[in-house]
């Protein structure tokens, strides 16, 4: 199996913002784009400051036979508080603290490992990529990935009522 | 028996910047040692993967004076994606002297600090050639000089002037967690949303 590792993403935000809003977004963003979407680690502690959260999350998709896109993030929270909000007249409950989020790409090509077997597979699979598929590497499916995670950042940055420019 | 030799013997570098920051007040040293953490995560030199932290060496011992901390770590990364040519390594030696555990009162709320003299030393140096591909091969030994300097000068002037401003930045991170002068401005330095060394 080749991997294709794409560019980490950061995203900072430190004031108030709806956690379990942004947990919920995230998860529909990449369920309504048929990503599987798996909760692997949720890590909670409490310093004096207020509670930290670490956790992980992987979306994963099949695009075809060969191609699989798994994007992932790294979500951790600092000095995590409970407030309340009055919003358009109501109360709403929300939180306060520091939230910083990595989102990373991987393609995973050969995922079923078809060309594993011996030297000439493989071979066989460096052709494949070198002159049969390298544009739809580059051009196609790189840059989906790219978008996907893009708008995946600016979906949180709405969130956290940040600016964004995409 | 065995040779004892320094890690850059044979291999091409440059230092290309070199600092120290020294502080002695209430800080806490948990935070500091998240936010370097955090940085190198940031800036790619490190992982978030435990046993690859390329923490070399920490040393942790109480006298009567306090706690005496030292830590090295010794991060790297290729500037150039699927180059292994060029390479950064920031050696950052961090030396903590007579630690004392304090309690401060923020807000009407005690919180958990640390007292003591902290030295951060860091040197920037640029690797040539890290694969060693110019190095040991017979038929490219010969044209190496010649070709580092025909054809790769303006290269690597501009890879030196980035990891300038990296080495920069990093100093910003400690001297904004510190509360001392900046070189940026705290906002590009990425600063904002990090503590500093006492709650405001």
């Amino acid at each position: 199996m080749i991997k294709s590792d794409m560019p980490t993403m950061f995203i900072k935000h430190k004031g108030i913002f709806d956690l379990s809003d942004i947990l919920q977004g995230i998860k529909k963003f990449l369920e309504d784009d048929y990503f599987k979407v798996h909760f692997p680690a949720h890590k909670l502690k409490q310093p004096a400051g207020g509670w930290e959260h670490e956790m992980s999350i992987y979306g994963e998709r099949k695009i075809n036979e060969y191609v699989k896109f798994t994007i992932k993030l790294f979500i951790r929270l600092f000095d995590i508080k409970d407030i309340e909000v009055v919003k358009e007249g109501r109360k709403v409950k929300m939180n306060s603290g520091r939230i910083a989020a990595e989102i990373s790409g991987v393609i995973d090509f050969d995922f079923e490992n078809r060309f594993g077997g011996s030297k000439f597979l493989q071979g066989l699979q460096d052709f494949y990529h070198k002159y049969i598929i390298k544009q739809d590497i580059g051009d196609v499916w790189e840059d989906d990935i790219m978008l996907k995670m893009a708008d995946l950042g600016k979906l949180i940055r709405e969130k956290c009522q940040q600016d964004t420019c995409i | 028996m065995v040779s004892i030799k320094h890690r850059y013997t044979g291999v091409e570098y440059k230092k290309v910047t070199g600092f120290s920051v020294k502080f002695k007040d209430v800080f806490d040293l948990d935070q500091f040692y998240i936010l370097l953490y955090e940085w190198l995560v940031e800036k790619g030199y490190v992982t978030r993967a435990d046993e690859t932290f390329p923490e070399k060496y920490y040393m942790d011992r109480t006298g009567a004076a306090g706690k005496e901390v030292w830590f090295r770590w010794r991060p790297k990364r290729h500037p150039v994606s699927g180059n292994k040519f060029w390479r950064f390594d920031l050696d950052i030696d961090v030396h903590v002297l007579g630690l004392k555990d304090v309690e401060l009162v923020v807000q009407n709320k005690k919180i958990k600090a640390h007292k003591g003299e902290v030295e951060v030393m860091v040197s920037a140096n640029m690797i040539f050639d890290a694969s060693g591909e110019w190095r040991k091969d017979s038929f490219l030994k010969p044209f190496r000089s010649f070709y580092f300097k025909r054809f790769l000068s303006k290269k690597k002037d501009f890879l030196e002037k980035e990891f300038y401003n990296e080495a920069f930045e990093f100093r910003d991170a400690v001297n904004a967690y510190l509360k001392l002068e900046t070189y940026l401005p705290s906002k590009l330095a990425g600063m904002e949303f990090w503590p500093k060394r006492t709650p405001e």
